[in-house]
């Protein structure tokens, strides 16, 4: 529980060769900075490298984004960002869907101050942004859910150290994004990335990968296509390479619209897709590529290991205290997820307070949670592409008294994967590329919808906002999507039902023509009224939707607007 | 709708300002009179209609001097007085975002609110 | 317009060939359409022959000509267009093309790395463009996160020590 490791845990530990790296890099954008504000780089020159340290020109000033590769941090980490928020922004940061954290008052001159200060933690905003390789996202019990097979953090550092300053793949014709999940129970959309791998264990312990490619949501979502049932671990960069290179040779450059993978492979066809891949692949030289075991295991030494050594009644002493306050035990049921060590417990601190913004923490909420990490999880914390944090190595004797420590933090809200767990992308109150504001629908519904006994007897519902059809709310995936839209004017906003981001992946149909947005809690009563009254014991919401039909829905809907 | 698009509003009749962000900082401005830029929309320099896509063009030259980028017009509700741009976009870049009353103009009493 | 070679300008033997223009005997860059279709270019003794891919063909394109070039030109249209990068990947890994390759178009100094590890070794750069920056931005780094085309030897894990002609260690192998 104290963490012993001088290794932080969860997270590659940064060699004195890998600061080196990241001072060099933070160096670099200073020269940059130096050059553009001397003239020496135009704007037009100066923007795809300043996205590749991830800031952007938001709607009100810039926004940075600092990368959390596969979402985990150390306790100094989230200091440190913390200590970036008070000193270089507004006091708080934004945790997105994919893992990051977004500050967004950042200056353009103290930016590369604030890469020097990221460096001393093992920092960055490598390639956050720009047309490359972007964060590598994961699984948020990696490393510690009973279903796990294989923790695929280790291979998600591989992929980020070999992806970073790539010399091929820098300048691709779009973004490009991974994931990897390590379970058979898909926690990390990997069907709806570029590439998503699932990592699995072999015959004699060998690792390897099913993998998955062009899958994507923003304007136009697709299902990736499986590429390989089982890609061994040796040849996992040289097959990550042959598919880099076919899309920076053949993905449009024409057109920023149609410049993604996913586009490409539709308009290839999945099979000349393969074909051209796995050609790819035949001519690459195995051996400059090899990811041998030895690297494998020089990489994983560098990840610490959590303390797990619970005293024998550990469960008992939680049962007990289950049984004896009500409000933790809903907590435990709700936020809770079972531990592949006896004693231990995960645990998700939600993010959603009632009417907060999703995905939203302050400073002192920052620090706070990077002390009770040490105190009660090895010093480790995660999050997760659905805007929470959560806790991998909790003492199940001790939940009870991180829990009360939550509590007047606002961290201890019971809405794990319930319908005021919402995932909203910051909308036009923050960005510059929103037609429409999503944070208020969000305050809106969890308002609407607080009464913690109703979103215990909804059960399980997935609801993202986002305020353009480039979805970074990721609202496609999503049982209710909500797409925040401009009509001449006005917030309006369209519904989608039945997406689903897991192993059954689907993407959301849309139910009908767009609704003004004073209409959105009351629409989505409606739907939730239909489910209720409709669903079959225990029938999630997608399932109800399949065998109920669009137009059932549909009728509910829009017969009372 | 494209930035584009929303920027190029010039309906005949209406006034416009010229905003744009600072390159050093990313602070939202607007074009005052005597060619300052200025943080408070209040003092804008307002300009018909039909003369604003010259406003904007002559206001490039801050680009090129690397003092502010992405300059652009934007439409003014005739509702009122004073600069309140008539879109909500422009209005929240004014002000601030609007379920955080207490970050941007607006938490130091701008004449533009977001919500 | 200069051309950058191991971080010095050099003087550039090259000239580009129009595709209606006669052979001349000094080494010239023809269109990939004159060498795909004037056998008297291909065929023409003594003639140190290049040629410029364009952006948007595979370097596969050149397998049945390599042996005849001295040189690849490959181009980028905006410095955003990284096309170039896998072009000349392609032919140094792929097709083993151990001649020149040289980058024309619009390239930034803080390319310059990754267009030497992708097996590029001359630069055209624009006109009254500073060596300075282009070194500058070349020793920047001491070791990459990746192999390369270039011999690279392992630093340790992935990472490999950067070595670039430029850099005062051949990199040619």
């Amino acid at each position: 529980m104290r963490a012993n490791a001088t290794l932080p845990v969860g997270t590659y530990g940064y060699q004195p060769v890998d600061l080196a790296f990241l001072n060099d890099r933070a160096a670099q954008f200073c020269d940059q900075v130096a050059r553009r504000l001397s003239g020496d780089l135009s704007e037009d020159e100066f923007k795809p490298l300043r996205l590749m340290n991830g800031l952007y020109l938001q709607l009100h000033a810039y926004m940075l984004r600092v990368a959390i590769p596969y979402g985990v941090l150390s306790a100094a980490q989230l200091r440190r960002l913390a200590r970036i928020a008070r000193i270089y922004d507004r006091g708080y940061g934004h945790f997105t869907t994919r893992q990051n954290i977004q500050f967004n008052w950042i200056k353009l001159e103290e930016a590369p101050d604030i890469l020097a200060e990221l460096a001393e933690v093992g920092m960055h905003a490598i390639q956050t942004s720009g047309n490359c390789i972007r964060n590598i996202t994961s699984d948020e019990f990696a490393g510690a859910a009973a279903d796990e097979l294989v923790d695929p953090r280790v291979h998600a550092e591989i992929l980020r150290q070999w992806s970073t300053l790539h010399p091929e793949y820098s300048f691709l014709p779009r973004k490009f994004k991974f994931a990897i999940s390590g379970s058979p129970h898909d926690r990390v959309a990997a069907r709806f990335h570029d590439i998503g791998l699932i990592a699995k264990p072999g015959a004699d312990g060998a690792v390897g990968f099913e993998v998955f490619a062009g899958g994507g949501l923003g304007r136009t979502p697709a299902i990736g296509i499986r590429l390989r049932e089982w890609l061994p671990e040796h040849e996992l960069l040289a097959y990550m390479e042959a598919i880099l290179r076919v899309y920076n040779a053949y993905g449009r450059r024409d057109n920023l619209y149609k410049a993604r993978l996913k586009i490409l492979v539709q308009a290839l066809g999945r099979d000349a897709f393969a074909e051209k891949v796995e050609a790819e692949f035949t001519a690459i030289p195995k051996e400059r590529y090899r990811l041998g075991p030895d690297i494998v295991e020089a990489i994983r030494a560098r990840f610490g290991k959590p303390y797990l050594d619970a005293p024998e009644d550990a469960p008992a002493e939680l049962s007990k205290r289950r049984r004896r306050d009500p409000a933790f035990d809903l907590w435990v049921q709700t936020n809770s997820h079972p531990h592949r060590a006896a004693g231990y417990i995960s645990v998700v601190m939600s993010l959603k307070p009632n009417g907060g913004i999703p995905g939203d923490a302050s400073a002192v909420q920052m620090d706070a949670i990077a002390d009770l990490a040490e105190r009660f999880s090895s010093g480790e914390i995660r999050v997760t592409h659905l805007q929470n944090l959560v806790l991998g190595h909790v003492r199940q004797d001790e939940l009870y008294t991180l829990w009360q420590a939550l509590g007047p933090l606002g961290l201890a809200t019971p809405n794990r994967s319930l319908i005021t767990d919402i995932v909203c992308c910051p909308g036009l109150d923050y960005c510059a590329l929103a037609n429409a504001r999503s944070i208020p629908i969000s305050q809106r519904i969890s308002e609407r919808f607080s009464n913690i006994e109703l979103q215990q007897q909804i059960g399980p519902l997935r609801i993202n906002i986002s305020g353009c059809i480039n979805a970074c709310g990721h609202h496609h995936s999503a049982d209710i999507g909500i797409l925040g839209v401009d009509k001449k004017g006005e917030e309006f906003f369209q519904l989608t039902l039945g997406g689903c981001g897991e192993e059954d992946a689907a993407i959301g149909q849309i139910l009908g023509t767009a609704l003004p947005e004073s209409e959105a809690v009351n629409v989505i009563s409606r739907v939730i009224d239909t489910y209720l009254a409709r669903r079959v014991p225990n029938e999630r919401f997608r399932d109800t939707y399949q065998r109920l039909g669009a137009t059932f829905f549909k009728e509910a809907v829009y017969a009372a607007a | 709708m494209g930035l584009e698009v929303r920027n190029n509003r010039r309906q005949p009749g209406r006034s416009s300002i010229v905003t744009a962000n600072r390159l050093r900082d990313g602070q939202v401005v607007w074009l005052a009179p005597g060619g300052h830029w200025a943080e408070d929309i209040a003092v804008a320099e307002v300009f018909d209609n039909g003369v604003i896509d010259e406003a904007i063009s002559g206001a490039r030259i801050f680009e090129e001097q690397r003092v502010v980028l992405d300059v652009y017009g934007v439409e003014l509700d005739p509702a009122h007085p004073c600069p309140v741009p008539v879109t909500e976009r422009e209005r929240i870049r004014a002000a601030g975002p609007s379920v955080r009353p207490d970050l941007g103009r607006q938490a130091k009493g701008a004449t533009v609110h977001a919500s | 317009m200069p051309l950058l070679e191991s971080g010095r300008i050099v003087s550039d033997p090259w000239q580009k060939l129009a595709d209606d223009a006669a052979l001349p005997s000094d080494p010239c860059i023809v269109s990939l359409s004159r060498l795909q279709q004037d056998e008297a270019v291909r065929t023409a003794p003594h003639l140190r022959l290049g040629v410029a891919l364009p952006v948007d063909q595979p370097a596969e394109v050149l397998a049945p000509y390599l042996d005849r070039l001295s040189l690849v030109a490959v181009n980028f249209p905006t410095f955003r267009d990284g096309r170039g990068f896998t072009q000349a990947r392609s032919l140094r890994e792929r097709l083993a093309f151990s001649a020149e390759i040289r980058a024309t178009g619009n390239i930034l100094p803080d390319q310059y790395t990754f267009l030497l590890r992708c097996g590029i070794t001359t630069i055209e750069m624009q006109d009254g463009s500073d060596p300075a920056a282009w070194q500058k931005a070349a020793d920047r780094f001491s070791f990459a996160y990746q192999p390369s085309v270039l011999k690279e030897p392992v630093l340790s894990g992935l990472r490999r020590t950067i070595r670039l002609a430029c850099r005062g260690i051949p990199n040619r192998g």
